[in-house]
């Protein structure tokens, strides 16, 4: 048993203190609520909250067998999978790109984050006139290039990369300005140094951009997962999860069996289990990604 | 060092209990009890009304705030162009009415009001009156969220007899009457005369059957270019139903799902072959979308309600409205109604009915369908000398007697909709699934859905 | 000879460069500049065809009806207030978290940090009915306070302030203990002066989040007069109409003061995550 002194105890407590306020808040309105979600998730009841069934674990066992959850998790894990290397790479790519000091680099910095700003609300209302095949000016343009307008959103093929172009339209910059940082944050000698040794530009972006970034790119990464784990805004707004539930996701799924079905239990269970698979992925994305950090030392 | 903890947390939650004190009673309380005084210069109703009516206001609410008056709010989802002459009613109904009733409305998006509406009615936090489709009763008088109104009826509050038949049976649940009509629409085929002239054809004269229908639109699509007719799918007052029932078939009949009848494998066969085959339209739109083409003047035929005619007026597009044609087996249109309920939770019963009785009086309904073009929600004033200044009125009235409604008194109709008719209808026109087929899962699931 | 191809490689990709990133800049701007220009045009002539970006009538009808079709003023306040008071208290929880997690020492730190990490994990959707039940047992539906409490900190802006703690130099503390100042006074007057960009970063962050923020005050309130700009803004949104013209000058209106926050503090804004270093 290790004493403490009188100090270090009393630094502790000060600690503690200084943390109390957001523990508090995040316990007595982020967990307990996800606690009482959890008792939801085993539980049948009405629009009224009346007529309380438990279920033990049948809303779970429905789960497994209910092809509505697993074509949402179908899209939601294509949304990902699709959104994540496009935010990343389009971010890293441009960021490289304008690294340099000048006037249109900066206008170019604020430009991009633009889009971040605004309401995906807005956002998504904007892009679904401007996609429309009959009066949206972007079909009207690629009309003009001979290209065929087709009506994406209500095209079961084309709807889930619009509703990924809009999100990746939106974000990039976000994640852009972050990456530019980091990238700010490596010293210029390791260039010079590996200059000298007589490396060009794409093996000085492999060998020492990437790697000096990755706690950077890491937290982005993981962010961008967990982010696009729980797209809704433009899905809701562009498409409510068709068509023929193309693009419904699973907190679409979720929101629908909550409000449209007024199956709030079932809705829990679904909640549930997207909590656990957006944690296990992040945790496995970040692990991964950290344990590359520690090899480089 | 646990004990400390402890201690900190306790000090914490007591802290937040503390300031949750505060907001009950204390902070709350003012801001609740400020806030009419301050802001009610702001409030919806009197958006539009000019500073004095504003002062008035306030000294009248300032006397008589001490417990006389009540006040009853009012949740609904009309944010569209019948807003304002929504608002202006509500708004003399305050100024003139003799027991101190005072009418609060919230009006907000559909998609909103649905989900405000599943938080706030379990706990009790909901309002005095609610407006919504009449499909939705199902949903919400099952599980006691309404509250019966049948002696409202019987009382002669609201007169019976003069409510439309249609509307009549669908303001029902379970035998017992749980709305009062707030406002009925039909939907009739709304025709671009510039369009007719273009394609060759006499701008004054709809079609009258299917094949009239199917012959013009052809016609537009060879000689102009333009989309000659269309129905929205999905997101939109129902449209297909209109030729479901047309060729004598339905989807829900007697409690048993018939939606892969014989007869609508045919009707739809035939409509998805001339939509999608004969590109007569876009084969799978919402209802935004399809207004948005006729007004754009892209589209020449379709089914709407009178919702649109000021939107179409003001948009400078030559158009008429004409009768749905008639179907192989009948003449018949899609009716929509929506009702106004009082909440199981509202304890202003006597304001409520007076409201109530209030706007389906004779001379109420006949400013809200002059200012709305909707016909009246009374069979007994379509002949009142003032709804001649609107021509649209007395074409919207006149099926309403003949008309149905669509997925009437149903627990779920939103995820029979949505679960089953849509994809089905996605299926056949955006993916060419063989009729039947797609017909026959379909109503699998409605059975499920309905059990 | 050799000199010109590298001279002109060097030449090929700035020019490449300057066409990508003009392209780029071009896509991001131009549904701005539709909106900007369709909030001026006439409804009816924005729906047309072909669609062109600056024909038809324009005007400021858009503007001027939508101060009168909702409460538009009182929407703007409720917003500002919102947004205001939940950034500044979250930014106070946040940086004190934020500090203690990088700094100081306590029993259960890795654990309580995995936890608040957590979180950001969750989405609102699953929490949301159970809160609103927790918020109307407490009686704080419809007030402020209640809006505020649940956001009054949050997962990635202490994230952010413990890695710019992380970041500072070591012997920050010792310097300020040899002078005899308590760990209050220490955060106070040494730590918080540094940190101003990634402050004023953070603000930025908390602001627009809150400020575009749709489902949870629609959520907190019944009362439409604690209503926000995005739930007023959705007034104009219906199953069958949607008013271009009308949304389009609400969303300008709206989007004006966070943009201008931004513009503003840009420098500061781009400092602050430098700062970050946003180190694992």
């Amino acid at each position: 048993m290790k004493t403490k002194s009188l100090l270090e105890k009393k630094r502790e407590r000060t600690g503690l203190l200084f943390v109390m306020p957001s523990m508090i808040i995040f316990t007595v309105f982020v967990f307990v609520p996800l606690i009482i979600s959890f008792v939801f998730s085993l539980l049948k009841f009405d629009m009224m909250f009346n007529h309380i069934e438990f279920q033990k674990l049948d809303n779970y066992k429905k789960l497994l067998g209910d092809g509505r959850f697993w074509n949402a998790l179908w899209n939601t894990v294509y949304f990902t999978l699709f959104s994540v290397p496009l935010l990343i790479g389009l971010a890293l790519i441009v960021a490289v790109m304008i690294k340099k000091k000048g006037w249109f680099s900066g206008f170019c910095k604020s430009v991009y984050f633009i889009p971040a700003i605004c309401s995906m609300t807005i956002v998504s209302i904007l892009w679904s006139f401007l996609v429309n095949p009959d009066i949206g000016v972007f079909s009207y343009w690629l009309s003009l290039l001979g290209v065929k307008p087709i009506n994406v959103l209500n095209s079961p093929k084309w709807a889930m990369p619009t509703v990924i172009l809009v999100g990746v339209w939106k974000n990039f910059g976000f994640n852009m300005v972050i990456l530019l940082a980091g990238l700010n944050g490596i010293d210029e000698s390791y260039y010079e140094a590996a200059e000298m040794d007589g490396a060009k530009g794409l093996q000085k972006f492999l060998k020492i951009t990437v790697p000096m970034l990755m706690p950077t790119l890491s937290f982005t990464i993981v962010n961008s997962i967990i982010g696009s784990f729980q797209v809704f805004d433009q899905v809701y707004v562009m498409t409510k999860g068709g068509p023929l539930f193309k693009t419904q996701t699973l907190v679409q799924l979720i929101y629908s069996t909550a409000f449209d079905s007024f199956n709030m239990g079932y809705a829990s269970t679904i909640a549930v289990a997207l909590f656990l698979i957006t944690f296990l992925v992040s945790t496995f994305t970040f692990k991964k990604m950290t344990r590359g950090e520690e090899d480089l030392g | 060092m646990k004990k400390r903890l402890l201690a900190c947390m306790l000090a914490g939650v007591m802290a937040v209990s503390a300031l949750a004190g505060c907001g009950s009673t204390g902070n709350g309380g003012q801001e609740q009890s400020a806030a009419p005084e301050a802001e009610s210069a702001e409030n919806t109703e009197e958006a539009e009304a000019p500073a004095a009516d504003n002062a008035t206001e306030d000294n009248a609410e300032a006397e008589t705030n001490n417990g006389e008056k009540t006040v009853i709010t009012f949740w609904n989802g009309f944010t569209g162009s019948d807003r304002e002459t929504l608002e202006a009613l509500v708004k003399e109904y305050n100024e003139t009415n003799d027991k101190n009733i005072e009418v609060q409305m919230d009006i907000m998006p559909w998609d909103s009001f649905y989900q405000k509406l599943a938080t706030a009615l379990p706990v009790g936090e909901g309002p005095d009156i609610l407006a919504m489709a009449t499909e939705r009763i199902g949903s919400y008088a099952d599980p006691g969220a309404l509250a019966a109104v049948d002696d409202i009826y019987s009382s002669g509050i609201v007169d019976e007899t003069v409510v439309p038949e249609t509307l009549k049976e669908n303001l029902k649940y379970d035998g017992k009457y749980y709305g009062v009509p707030m406002n009925f629409a039909t939907l009739l085929l709304y025709y671009n005369k510039t369009i007719f002239e273009e394609a060759g054809l006499d701008p004054e004269k709809a079609p009258e059957t299917w094949e009239e229908l199917e012959q013009y639109a052809q016609q537009i699509v060879e000689k102009t270019g333009k989309y000659g007719f269309d129905m929205a799918v999905k997101d939109t007052t129902p449209m297909w139903c209109i030729m479901l029932w047309g060729n004598g078939g339905d989807i829900i009949k007697d409690g048993k799902a018939v939606f892969n009848s014989p007869e609508n494998v045919e009707t739809v066969t035939r409509w998805a072959e001339n939509i999608r085959d004969k590109k007569f339209g876009p084969e799978v739109l919402t209802g935004g979308e399809i207004d948005k083409l006729f007004e754009s003047q892209k589209l020449a035929m379709y089914f709407c309600g009178p919702w649109a005619t000021n939107g179409f007026t003001n948009a400078g597009i030559d158009y008429g409205v004409a009768q749905a044609p008639k179907g192989p087996k009948e003449q018949v249109t899609q009716a929509n109604a929506v009702g106004m309920y009082m909440t199981s939770s509202s304890k202003n019963k006597e304001a409520v009915y007076d409201f109530f009785g209030w706007w389906n009086s004779k001379d109420t309904q006949v400013k809200w369908s002059l200012g709305t073009g909707f016909p009246p929600a009374r069979t007994d004033i379509a002949d009142d000398e003032r709804m001649k200044e609107n021509p649209y009125i007395a074409e919207f009235a006149k099926p309403a007697n003949e008309s149905k409604m669509y997925l009437q008194q149903l627990t779920n109709f939103a995820e029979v909709d949505t679960q089953a008719i849509v994809p089905a209808f996605e299926k056949i026109l955006l993916e060419n699934a063989d009729v039947q087929e797609a017909l026959d899962e379909a109503n699998a699931v409605i059975e499920s859905l309905i059990q | 000879m050799k000199i010109n191809t590298e001279y002109a490689g060097k030449y090929v990709w700035k020019v490449i460069r300057i066409v990508a990133l003009g392209f780029l800049a071009f896509i991001v701007l131009y549904p701005f500049l539709w909106m900007l220009v369709t909030s001026f045009k006439a409804e009816a002539d924005i729906v047309s065809f072909p669609p062109k970006l600056f024909s038809g009538r324009f005007g400021l009808d858009s503007y001027i009806s939508i101060w009168d079709r909702i409460p538009f003023l009182k929407y703007y306040k409720n917003t500002i207030i919102f947004a205001t008071s939940v950034t500044l208290v979250s930014l106070l929880f946040d940086t004190m978290s934020g500090y203690a997690f990088a700094r100081m020492n306590f029993p259960g730190k890795n654990v309580m940090f995995l936890l608040v990490m957590g979180t950001m994990m969750i989405p609102f959707q699953v929490i949301m009915v159970p809160l609103f039940v927790e918020i109307y047992k407490f009686g704080l539906i419809n007030t402020y306070v209640g809006m505020l409490l649940p956001r009054a900190t949050n997962a990635f802006g202490i994230f952010m302030m413990r890695s710019f703690f992380v970041s500072l130099p070591k012997g920050l503390e010792e310097a300020g203990r040899i002078d005899g100042a308590g760990e209050f006074r220490i955060f106070g007057k040494i730590m918080v002066p540094l940190c101003k960009p990634a402050i004023v970063s953070l603000f930025i962050f908390h602001f627009m989040y809150q400020w575009n923020d749709l489902l949870y005050p629609l959520l907190m309130t019944t009362d439409e007069r604690r209503k926000t700009l995005p739930a007023g803004l959705a007034t104009f949104m219906g199953t069958h109409v949607v008013e271009y013209g009308v949304i389009m000058a609400g969303a300008c209106l709206s989007l004006l003061p966070i943009l201008i926050a931004y513009l503003v503090a840009q420098k500061q804004f781009v400092q602050g995550i430098a700062m970050t270093g946003m180190k694992g």
